[in-house]
């Protein structure tokens, strides 16, 4: 009789199946990212293009120079305003969406993943429509005689938050509403029986159980907005200029690679330094 | 105070679908750009937008280039779902964190990177550059959705198949993959979606002969208005909800997406 | 004959031993019912046999057959899971197809087998439902028939009564044990449930922490324990400990209390000094105070057990000792502080290995 494993050899399986990702992954994503590593330090001149040496000189150009320096600092307070955004309203809709049960939490639930569902060009598009001096916000605010001239919505700052707002506004709510469901239903009942009442309960038992998904919901909100490239490109246009949008610029319309490869490593870098602090808060959380 | 919550919620859920409602709404108006509230209702931009060939070719692409990419990532992801599902493996959250990683990372970055690194071996502006790229991006989609239907899946079955005298082949094949077909499925309708939704990589791998709909329809968007701009996303809005809202009805359950 | 043979079975997991020195025979078409407390290498053992987990060393054997290291599905061992693990996505004929067709039977052959299977566990009308569609008995009668399809030479059974409620698990056991019968088939039952081992199995093997306690049938394992661990695991037991001071015709053991209680010496094992003594709480009575060699007492607390009345009794010595009374027609029941006497047979008394005679038999 032939023998046959009953299972492939157990060390060897998995990483047999985890081959052909792990190849993916070191061919689309870990060369590249070394690649733009090394690119980053290369030195670059109009018409001649990249010249290989080893510099620091673009990113302390980044750094220094006031002009990026701004957009850097621009960047991360674009960050915050659209977090800030995102939790004022998110918290409440994840409230209601914890709380929600059979088909009210089924309807509301795809209400909230619609968006995620339709591509950010086009809800930016939507935007477009409502935003501009002609759209319909300004429209209506003119006609019942609220305000006198168009309020200048669109190619600023302001835009940008209310349009990113939105797109980024489902992260925070299912981050949110995947830690208030795990709220053991008892806690609630037995705060109830020891005679605490409405804010007491949502202060000592809703919020600190709460904060995780808080946490890991504005990381992903102001990751999210620091990498948004279409919004900012689509609403600011040329006016304004985030960290993404500059790197298109110098990639595509300068050609200048190594100045926008230093630019894409450090926004990486700031990201990948916000998800390891989230990681290390989660872990002592855990711990504790 | 129950009730000023329903009121702000509502006001919530409206800022959150007033973009997608306006899209739509303008599809159907008659003015020469998209404005909102309609006037008078037509159908002629659709007509407009299959009569453009242009966009009709870039739909062509979106559709072969996220066919070829979601068959990929979901052959790729659902090995490693499986590895990582059924198998002990040292560092296995080390692993899954970088399996998934592709979507953490900033589009614009990942972009820069690939088209360096495909600059080198002239993978830009070729459809393969393209399908590695989309691979690389929805693989982690394929790989959350499926871990999370093999999750819930019991183990003993396997063992029960076993006991009943099927070899390994047997096993997977008549039990472990009939069963994580639902998740398989949803993980390839996602991939697919965010495929042919994908921008910003696209962009800069594409070229010239390969524009995508989401490119033809940001330089649209960017350069002049107009509604079948406003009527093809709402052929992509309605197109995603049909085949979406079976997936999520089944996924609602899990927690995570 | 020897149907099944565990000989020096062991399973170590790094430093912690699961399974220790375990060896066991097993008749052909015996009954054996593997009891013991969770973590006490039960379900270890069944799994090693059903060949999921390697032993790290000893020897498993199906007959003649070694199938210590045969992979599990060339074992022809069928085994009902404690949550049925029948196929979601086939309906009952497809499960019991399913593993006919792994062994290649002829399509003629399987149809009958089907039909057979259904027809002996009573499911002959529910062939094209899915197991979601049946109740907790119809599912664990479904995985029965799956295994029973093979026509195993050992069946295995871990725990497959628990998921059930008790009125079903009742009819259940005898279900199980007139289809054992009518097969003929070998079977080995693991459970924690001693009540389930006494009324199913023809012996019953205690675990205790991964080795074997005790191995005999029933009646041996209530009536006789060995040790205090099977005592205490099987049924309630009064514990003494003290010193066995010989004499003729009853010897007598002295309690650390210096209670002390007359003890026919045959029934002594070996001429322990130390030991424990034990007795079971219904072999205990109430007497009038004329009895000779009974003991004074009060009852300190009285609780309804149903028919059965418990009663916690403080000796003068100041042990207290669990009596339980049969509730009969005309004997009222008893109240706390109520002054009694109580004795037993000295011939019901049981000594148990210590633990420390127990350690000292591995050497």
């Amino acid at each position: 009789m032939q023998s046959w494993p009953a299972k492939p050899p157990r060390s060897l399986a998995p990483w047999a199946l985890l081959a052909p990702n792990l190849l993916l992954l070191l061919l689309c994503l870990a060369g590249p990212l070394l690649l733009l590593g090394r690119v980053s330090l290369m030195g670059y001149e109009a018409g001649h293009g990249m010249i290989p040496v080893w510099q620091l000189s673009n990113y302390s150009k980044f750094f220094f120079d006031p002009f990026y320096r701004a957009i850097l600092w621009g960047t991360f307070l674009l960050g915050a305003e659209v977090t800030a955004l995102c939790l004022l309203l998110g918290f409440p809709l994840a409230f209601a969406l914890s709380r929600a049960r059979g088909l009210k939490r089924a309807i509301l639930y795809f209400c909230i993943l619609m968006p995620l569902l339709t591509s950010t060009v086009v809800r930016t598009f939507g935007w477009m429509i409502l935003l501009g001096n002609n759209g319909f916000i300004n429209h209506t605010l003119l006609r019942f005689h609220l305000i006198a001239s168009p309020l200048r919505l669109m190619y600023n700052v302001t835009g940008v938050i209310i349009a990113l707002g939105e797109v980024l506004l489902p992260f925070m709510v299912l981050s949110i509403d995947t830690s208030l469901l795990n709220i053991n239903p008892s806690y609630y009942e037995a705060a109830r029986n020891l005679g605490a009442r409405g804010p007491r309960i949502f202060f000592r038992i809703t919020l600190p159980h709460a904060l995780p998904g808080i946490v890991s919901g504005c990381v992903l909100v102001f990751t999210g907005t620091l990498s948004a490239f279409v919004t900012p490109t689509l609403i600011a246009g040329a006016r304004i200029k985030v960290m993404s949008t500059i790197i298109y610029q110098q990639a595509m319309a300068l050609l200048d690679w190594p100045f926008g490869s230093a630019i894409a490593f450090t926004l990486l870098l700031a990201i990948l330094i916000l998800f390891a602090a989230t990681l290390h808060f989660s872990e002592r959380r855990r711990a504790s | 105070m129950r009730f000023l919550l329903r009121v702000l919620n509502g006001a919530i859920l409206l800022y959150l679908a007033a973009p997608i409602f306006v899209v739509v709404a303008t599809a159907f108006g008659s003015s020469a750009y998209p404005i909102f509230p309609p006037q008078h209702f037509t159908l002629q931009w659709f007509h407009q937008f299959w009569g453009n060939p242009e966009l009709r070719d870039a739909l062509r692409i979106s559709a072969l280039l996220g066919s070829v990419s979601t068959l990929l990532a979901t052959s790729i992801g659902t090995l490693s779902a499986l590895a990582l599902v059924r198998y002990r493996l040292p560092g296995k959250t080390a692993i899954s964190a970088l399996l998934l990683s592709p979507i953490l990372f900033p589009a614009v970055v990942l972009a820069l990177a690939l088209l360096v690194a495909f600059q080198r071996v002239g993978l830009t502006q070729t459809f393969t550059g393209l399908v590695a790229a989309h691979t690389l991006l929805i693989t982690p989609f394929v790989i959350r959705l499926v871990m999370a239907s093999l999750a819930e899946f019991d183990p003993s079955l396997e063992e029960a198949a076993q006991n009943l005298g099927a070899t390994w082949s047997r096993t997977f094949f008549r039990v472990t993959l009939p069963l994580a077909l639902p998740g398989i499925l949803a993980g390839a309708v996602f991939a697919f979606i965010m495929s042919f939704d994908e921008l910003v990589v696209t962009l800069l791998l594409a070229g010239p002969q390969l524009q995508t709909l989401p490119i033809r329809i940001f330089n649209y968007v960017q350069y002049s208005s107009d509604p079948s701009i406003s009527a093809i996303s709402t052929c992509l809005i309605v197109a995603w909800l049909a085949i979406g809202i079976p997936v999520y009805t089944r996924f609602l359950s899990v927690k995570h997406l | 004959m020897a149907y099944l043979t565990l000989r020096k079975l062991n399973k170590r997991y790094g430093a912690t031993v699961a399974v220790e020195d375990i060896d066991l025979e097993v008749a052909a078409g015996e009954f054996v019912a593997l009891l013991g407390p969770s973590g006490c290498g039960k379900t270890t053992t069944l799994r090693m046999i059903a060949g999921f987990v390697p032993p790290t060393s000893g020897e498993i054997r199906l007959g003649d057959a070694d199938v210590t290291h045969l992979p599990a599905h060339r074992r022809n061992v069928g085994l009902v899971f404690q949550n049925y693990a029948l196929f979601p996505h086939m309906t009952v004929r497809a499960n019991i197809e399913f593993g006919l067709k792994a062994h290649h039977v002829d399509s003629a052959q399987t149809r009958e087998r089907v039909r057979s299977v259904l027809a002996l566990v009573g499911l002959s009308s529910q062939e094209d439902r899915y197991p979601r569609e049946l109740s907790g008995g119809q599912q664990q009668r479904v995985a029965l028939a799956r295994v029973l399809a093979l026509k195993p030479d050992l069946l295995l059974f871990d725990e497959p009564l628990s998921n059930l409620d008790a009125k079903l698990r009742v009819q259940m056991r005898q279900e199980i044990r007139r289809l054992q019968r009518e097969v003929g088939v070998t079977a080995l039952f693991v459970t924690h449930d001693q009540e389930e081992a006494m009324t199913m199995a023809d012996r019953i093997v205690v675990l205790d922490r991964g080795r074997i306690a005790q191995i005999g049938s029933p009646a041996e394992i209530y009536d006789r324990p060995r040790t205090r661990f099977v005592a205490n695991f099987i049924g309630t037991s009064n514990f003494f400990e003290g010193v066995f001071l010989p004499g003729s015709p009853l010897g007598i053991f002295r309690c650390a209390s210096g209670l002390e209680i007359s003890i026919p010496p045959e029934i002594v094992a070996a001429s322990a000094s130390a030991a424990t003594l034990a007795i079971r709480p219904e072999k205990i009575e109430f007497v009038n105070a004329k009895a000779p060699g009974s003991l004074p007492g009060a009852i300190r607390q009285a609780t309804q057990l149903g028919s059965t009345m418990e009663y916690l009794v403080e000796l003068g010595s100041g042990d207290r000792v669990i009596v339980h009374e049969q509730k009969r027609p005309r004997v009222p029941v008893r109240a706390a502080g109520e002054h009694v006497r109580i004795a037993w047979h000295p011939a019901d008394c049981v000594f148990l290995q210590s633990e420390k005679e127990r350690s000292d038999d591995r050497v």
